[in-house]
Parts: C-alpha cells; structure tokens; sequence
C-alpha cells in the first residue's frame, strides 16, 4: 500500500448554538492512498458532507473543526492560513458539489469559469487557457466544445451542466476529487454516465476520488473502500466487497436491507 | 406561542420597544387618573409658565404645581401631554389597523388572482404614489371637513400601499407552496386558500410593516396638525401642541418641545419593537 | 386483471402547459409545451399502477391530470364511468374525496402555522364530514392509523421528522376514505432507512382500505417491490406497460431496457464485471421533442420508420404492450 495521501484522526465539527455548542462529526479517522477511490456513505444529518467539507476549510462561520491530524500529503490541513487553503482548493484537492446550478456563475460564460481555474494555478495566458477549457470540455464528454465554451450554465441540462462542473474541477489537475453528491439530483441514465465519467477520469489520471452519498448502490461500481457515517461517526469501515457481502453494523445493514428488494 | 415571547424578552430591540409602548400605553390608558389637572381648564393669568413653577389657583386651593410648564392660554402642559397620548395613540393605531385591512387584503388578492385585479390595483397604488401626500391629505380633509375621523382615514390612506406590496410578493411566493397545493387538492375552496392558508403565512412580515407604518400615522398626525390641517386645535394631542408652541419657540420653548419628546419617545419605541420583530421573524436568523 | 372493474380511464389525454397572457399590452400567448400526448391508460381497482420515467418524462402530469388536480386540454378522463373531465365547481369538490394525492415534499405539505390535527381535519372541514368531537375522533383514529400517537395532534409541523411528516399527509389524505390515491414520489425525499418503513404503511394501508394506487417514482428498486403494473413514459407518452415481473424481467422498450440498466446492481462483483452501454445525448427538452418516436435520437435499435411515425401502444404479450416500432 502506497503512503497515504490523505491522514484524518480525530476529525470533530462543532456548531456554536444558542444552547451551547453541538458537535455534528464526531472522531472521524480515515486514510486514502493516492490514486484510491473511497467512498462516504450516510443519510442526510450523518455528517458526511461537513466532514469533506471540513477539511478544506469551507465551513459555514458558525462551525469549527478540530482534529488530532488532517494531513494532506504532509501539510496539516487544519493549521494552513487562508491563502495557503485557497492554493491548495481548486488545485490539489478539487470539489464537485451537488447541485450544478447553484455551483456556477450565472452571469459568466462556462468558458470563462474554467479559463479562470487554469488562469489562476496555472498563470496560462488567455489562448492557452481557452484552448484548455476546450480540451476539457471534450474530456467530459460535452459535444461541440467550441461553441459550449461561449454558453452560460442556464443553456446546459443538468447532467451536462455537472460534466461542466467536473471539468472546472479538473482543470486544475487535482490530486484529490471530493464528490459530493454528484448525482443525486440527476436522473438515473444520467446517473449512470457521470459515474462512468469519474471512472474513466480516474483511471486516467490516476487521482484520488472520495464519493459521498447516500445511495450505497452507487459505491458498489465506483468504490474500493466505504466508509459508512451514521450521526457524526463512522460506524463501518470496509473493502466494498466485503461491505456488500458481510456487513457488521446493523445500520449497514439496514442500509443494504433497504435496496435488495 | 410562548417560545415566542421568549425570544422577544431576549431580544435588546425588542425589549426596549416593548418597554416604551407598554409605558406609553399605560400613561395613555390611566390618564384620567394620573393627569394632575384638567387639560382643559384654561388659566389666562398662568400662561406660558417655565417647567416646575406654581400658579395660584383661582378657587383658592393650595397652588398646582406645572412639572412642565404652561401653554399660551395657561392649560397645564403635562395633562395635555398624557391626555395627547390617548389621542395620538388611538388614531396612529386606528390608522394603522385599518390600512393594515386594507392593504393586506388588497395585496392577498393581487397576488392570488392576477390578471385584471393586480392589474387595478397596481394602477391605483400609481395613481396614489404619484400624488404628492400632503397635497392629497390637505385637498381631502377640506373635502371631507375635518375632524379625528377624516383624519384616521387620512393616515390610513398614506400607508396602505406598504401593505398591498409586502402582501402581494408574499402571496406570490406562497401559493405555489406545497400545501396550497394540497389545499386545493383537498378541495378546499378560494376563501379557505386565502384566509387560512395563505394570509396567516404573510403574517410576519406584516407585523413588522405595521409597527413602521403606526410610527409613521403618529409622526404625520403631528405633521397635519402642526400645520393647522389636521385635529381640532382644542384637541389635546401632541400634533396640535406642537402648533400651540409654534409662535413661543424661542420664549416658552417648552410647549412645543414636550410633545416633540413624547412623539420622539413613542415613536422610537414603535420602531424598536418593529426592528425586534424583524429580527425575530426573519427566518434566516439563528434559532 | 380482466375480471377486476376499471376505475379510472384516460382516452387521448393530452395536456398542454402555455403561459397565461400577462395582461392587456401582452396579448400574444406563446406556444405551449406538450406535457402530455394523446395517453389512453386504464386503471383497474384494487391494483397499483406504478409511473415511472425520468423529468420530462410526464408521470407528475399523468397523475394530477387523472386526479383532476390540473385541466386537460384536451381528451377525456372518466371515473367509475362518469366523465370528470370537465366537472366544476361542487362536482369537482366532491370527486376530490374520492380521489387524493400525495406530494413529494413532506416538509413543504403542510402548513406551518396549524397543528397537525387540524392539516388532517382539513378534508372532513371542506367536505363539512364532522365537526367538534366526532372531528377530533377521527382525527386521531386517522393518526394511529398511520402509526403515529393520537396526542401528538396538537402539535406543530416542524416538531416532526421527514419520515413522520410524510405520514401526517397520508393521513390527511385517508381521512375521507377515497378509492384511488396517486402518490408522487413520496419517498424521494425520505431518508434511506425511513423509505422501507413507509413503503410498508403505504402496503399495509391499501389492504386495510381497499385502495387503489398510482404511484409515481423514478426509483426503480421501490417501484419494484410495490406495484402490481408498470407505465413507463417517455417525453409525454407511455411508452410500455406491463405486469411488473414481466416488465423486469423481459423490458421490451429499448427505453426501459436502458432505465433498467442504468440502475446500479448491489453487487460489487457484478457491477465490476458489467459495462454499462450509456444512452448517447441528451433527453430532449419537452418543448422541442423529436419527430416521430420521441426516443428515436438516443435509440440504439432506431430504424427510418422512427424518425417519422409516432408509434402506438400494442399489446404484444398478454397485458404487456408496447409503443414501439422494433421493441426487443
């Protein structure tokens, strides 16, 4: 096993509340392998998000994270200044959030939000960039590159619109994808494209993905590892194989009753 | 309900609006008891007396003592200014009531219906923001006379459109709510949608526009009245009072300048309480 | 199914969303989006009639243009033989006890400034059913019906859970025991672990009050276990319809066969060794749908004839038809 790219130990969030503090994550330790694909699955409430979200510092102002390590191949991730953080988002570690629509600049030309990722980490003058932005386009498997570059996110359907959003992300040529519900909000045949997508990413570019939903089929294709998150802990951690065949905690297990039919 | 309250006595502004309205009130609603003399009775030879002086009262009886003075026909300044409260008080909330009526109601079924009806009622608040206030407010008090009445409508004329607006963006929003839509799933009919599902939604917003709008009927009751234009001049409320003092500011300034404090006083209060009930109801605040 | 009455019946039912004329300087109405073409569709009693299909797809549309929840533009729907298609007025609020609807979104649902007893009270209110104790009564039977303690009617929608919320609108919806209730997507917006508790009380129900559903998802897996047949739509049409088993196990619309595919298997070994052959482009958008067959641009069995005819449903199994040209 290669060194870990990514050491959690001791992960908490906490909320500052009106009735006091709340923690909502609650020691999360987990290790990801370069070029490895992991899985975080959990309903809604389980955490799973905040912790991902945690780790590049991107928090709502009322939440704090603490953890004992949270080290990014070899940078404590936790103790980074802001403009150390905003080096690393973007560029090493690179997010895809749920809903596309929202994760875009309406006002901005999709050309524009990718040329700005490869502008800003790459210092490519505005050709070159474009021509990036184009390439990446056809990467993610957007028809007429050219002529999408010049349209605006309200033009694109929504899986097409998530394929731009994965392509913002790869723009930067990160290390470390975070899916974040990737496709919960997309139909199924559309569903089933953009997880071929990031697989075919992967492989290619032998990053590292970690996938959060809460639908635990889908990790049954795109995972090696799962980690499984129930109010703020991990309560299962397993090779997908063996999750799938021999689950240990009865709330996997309730997870894996509610799909066989 | 009582979680509510909770958050209100928690809430800086809204305590310290609370508060003054709850003291306002009071004074307005006990005035007859707590007022030293009678606001009317009129003593030529003790006018324009400074703030705590005596006057020798003409039965005889051991002096009365004006804590703020006397006005130009010789009426003791702070019976006048308690009693002013009962007016100014009743007419702001009056006013306010009654455009909040309206208003709201107007705005429910703009927003509801559409079509013709927000068309005309678009047009009217045109047509009535395009009048300058004061020259509308003067034209129709001659026209209908004068008096409190004419007045309340007056006011409540000035502020309605507040809630048409508030009203209506808030219907807009609300009757593609899921459960209007199960609403009319369930066959309920139009009335039921609106007042029972719909207006009570609209509720904080309105609260919050209401406590605006009285600060704002009590401030252009003053208005009218300090031009002569709005009550009766031998109606004591803090509007005609200020007209009183209007001459005397720099001899007895004390005429005017009492119920310029009571208006401010109240008024901050009003809009305290109104800021607090804001914040209270915003749901984007921290619960 | 032939021996069981028909309850609900759609002929070339078509519904058109248009933007209403904004006022007098806007005279002109722009052209309508076709949600629904042309849908002939049966419902026996007593059976569960699954929808599925992806957005565009027309199954919310289906199912609140059957329930006379929105206008038909055109075609008729008739009701235990009586036209409803365009009833009114103290007719439609009569029909509406008879026929209910469930919403997705359970948080949206209910009003929430009542208490759950009286969103629950709100059916035997409108229909003027009961009132005072014999009101209340019910209300709370309505409540233990659904599982939940008949205390809690006093409370208020936010103190509730998802899973929980969604069961005060079933209730809402029971109340006046109607004969068809169309569920859409009621579980889509539940947590994992809550849906197969309510997909129980939604079996559990049907038996104890002889209901018949149509219900509505996107989530194959569910649709699965609960309905007795399946319509899967396409852009506005129906596109198959067939007893579940046979619909699982042999789709014979290359449109189903892709939707099935799609979903993923919980098998990691299997869905390893699989390569899942993706539909090319993208769904068309309703307001400009194809000629011909609306699938024919992401067909992979497509042949001339597609491009031009629409084609209609046929019955090419027992109970199992097809609006196909080339269906498997």
């Amino acid at each position: 096993m290669s060194t870990a790219l990514l050491e959690v130990e001791g992960l908490s969030v906490t909320f500052k509340g009106h009735n006091g503090p709340r923690t909502v994550v609650e020691n999360v330790s987990f290790r990801l392998a370069a070029g490895e694909a992991v899985g975080v699955v959990g309903e809604s409430g389980s955490g799973k998000s905040l912790s991902m979200l945690s780790l590049l510092g991107l928090l709502p102002a009322a939440a704090q994270a603490r953890a004992k390590r949270a080290c990014f191949d070899g940078r404590e991730l936790l103790s980074l200044t802001p403009p150390q953080l905003r080096a690393i988002r973007g560029r090493e570690i690179a997010i895809v959030f749920q809903d596309s629509l929202t994760a875009l600049n309406p006002v901005l030309t999709v050309g524009r939000q990718i040329m700005e990722v490869c502008q800003r980490h790459f210092r490519l003058s505005r050709t070159d960039a474009r021509r990036r932005a184009e390439e990446l386009l056809a990467q993610v498997g957007i028809p007429d590159p050219a002529l999408r570059l010049q349209q605006y996110p309200h033009q694109f359907s929504g899986g097409m619109r998530q394929r731009v959003t994965i392509a913002m992300a790869l723009a930067g040529e990160p290390r470390l994808l975070i899916a974040d519900e990737p496709t919960t909000s997309l139909d199924v045949t559309v569903q089933a494209e953009i997880v071929s997508l990031i697989q075919d990413l992967q492989r290619q570019s032998g990053m590292s993905v970690i996938w959060v939903t809460h639908d635990l089929a889908v990790l049954a294709r795109i995972a090696e590892r799962v980690l499984v998150m129930y109010a703020g802990t991990i309560v299962e951690e397993a090779p997908v194989e063996q999750l799938f065949a021999a689950p240990t905690h009865p709330y996997t297990r309730s997870l894996l009753a509610n799909l066989q039919p | 309900m009582s979680a509510f309250w909770a958050r209100l006595i928690r809430c800086p502004p809204a305590r310290r609006g609370s508060l003054i309205l709850v003291i306002v009130t009071f004074i307005a609603l006990a005035a007859p008891v707590l007022v030293p003399t009678d606001p009317w009775k009129v003593e030529p030879e003790a006018r324009l007396l400074p703030p705590m002086s005596r006057s020798i009262a003409v039965t005889g009886a051991h002096p009365t003592l004006h804590v703020l003075g006397t006005d130009s026909v010789g009426r003791d300044v702070l019976s006048r200014l308690m009693y002013g409260s009962r007016v100014s008080l009743t007419v702001g909330f009056t006013a306010m009531v009654l455009s909040a009526l309206f208003g709201s109601l107007l705005g429910l079924v703009s927003g509801y219906f559409g079509g013709i009806v927000e068309a005309l009622t678009g047009w009217l608040i045109d047509v009535q923001l395009s009048f300058p206030f004061l020259l509308l407010a003067i034209f129709l008090l001659g026209a209908l006379g004068g008096g409190t009445a004419a007045v309340i409508l007056i006011l409540a004329l000035a502020t309605w459109v507040n809630y048409a607006r508030i009203v209506r963006a808030q219907t807009l929003s609300i009757k593609n709510q899921g459960y209007v839509e199960a609403a009319h799933a369930t066959g309920a009919g139009v009335g039921r949608v609106l007042f029972v599902h719909i207006l009570p939604n609209t509720l904080a917003p309105v609260c919050v526009v209401a406590s605006f709008s009285m600060a704002q009927a009590i401030l252009t009751e003053a208005g009218l009245s300090f031009l002569g234009v709005g009550l009766d001049p031998s109606t004591p409320s803090w509007g005609t009072m200020l007209n009183d003092g209007r001459d005397y500011l720099l001899t007895a300034w004390w005429i005017s300048t009492m119920p310029g404090i009571a208006i401010g006083f109240t008024v901050l209060g009003v809009m305290s309480l109104g800021e607090g009930l804001r914040e209270l109801l915003d749901p984007r605040g921290a619960s | 199914m032939n021996g069981a009455d028909v309850i609900l019946t759609s002929r070339q039912l078509t519904v058109i969303y248009g933007a209403k004329p904004t006022g007098w300087p806007f005279g002109r109405r722009p052209a309508g989006v076709q949600a629904l073409r042309a849908i002939d569709l049966t419902v026996y009693a007593g059976e569960t009639l699954a929808l599925i299909g992806e957005s565009g797809s027309g199954k919310s549309t289906l199912a609140r243009a059957l329930v006379r929840c929105i206008p038909a533009s055109s075609g008729t729907v008739h009701f235990k033989g009586s036209d409803i298609t365009s009833v009114t007025g103290s007719s439609l609020r009569a029909l509406r006890r008879r026929l209910q609807i469930i919403f997705q979104d359970p948080f949206g649902s209910l009003n929430p400034r009542l208490t759950v007893g009286s969103a629950i009270a709100e059916p035997l209110i409108v229909h003027k059913l009961a009132h005072g104790q014999e009101l209340r009564a019910k209300v709370a039977e309505s409540l233990s019906l659904v599982g939940l303690d008949p205390a809690v009617a006093g409370r208020k929608p936010h103190e509730f859970s998802g899973g929980q919320r969604q069961r005060i609108c079933i209730a809402r919806a029971l109340i006046c025991r109607p004969e068809l209730v169309a569920a859409d997507e009621v579980l889509s917006a539940l947590d994992l672990s809550v849906r197969s508790q309510t997909l129980e009380l939604f079996r559990q129900l049907k038996s104890q009050l002889s209901l018949t559903y149509l219900f509505i998802s996107h989530d194959l897996g569910v649709v699965r276990q609960i309905s007795d047949r399946v319509a899967v739509m396409y852009l506005g049409r129906i596109v198959e319809l067939a007893p579940t088993a046979a619909l699982y196990s042999y789709p014979r619309h290359p449109y189903t066969r892709a939707l099935l595919d799609a979903v993923p298997v919980a098998d990691p070994k299997i869905e390893r060794s699989r390569r899942y052959a993706a539909l090319p482009g993208e769904p068309p958008s309703p307001a400009r749908p194809p000629p011909g067959c609306a699938f024919h641009t992401r067909c992979p069995r497509a042949i001339d004839r597609c491009r031009t005819d629409v084609p209609q449903l046929a019955e090419l199994a027992p109970g199992h038809s097809v609006a196909c040209h080339r269906p498997y």
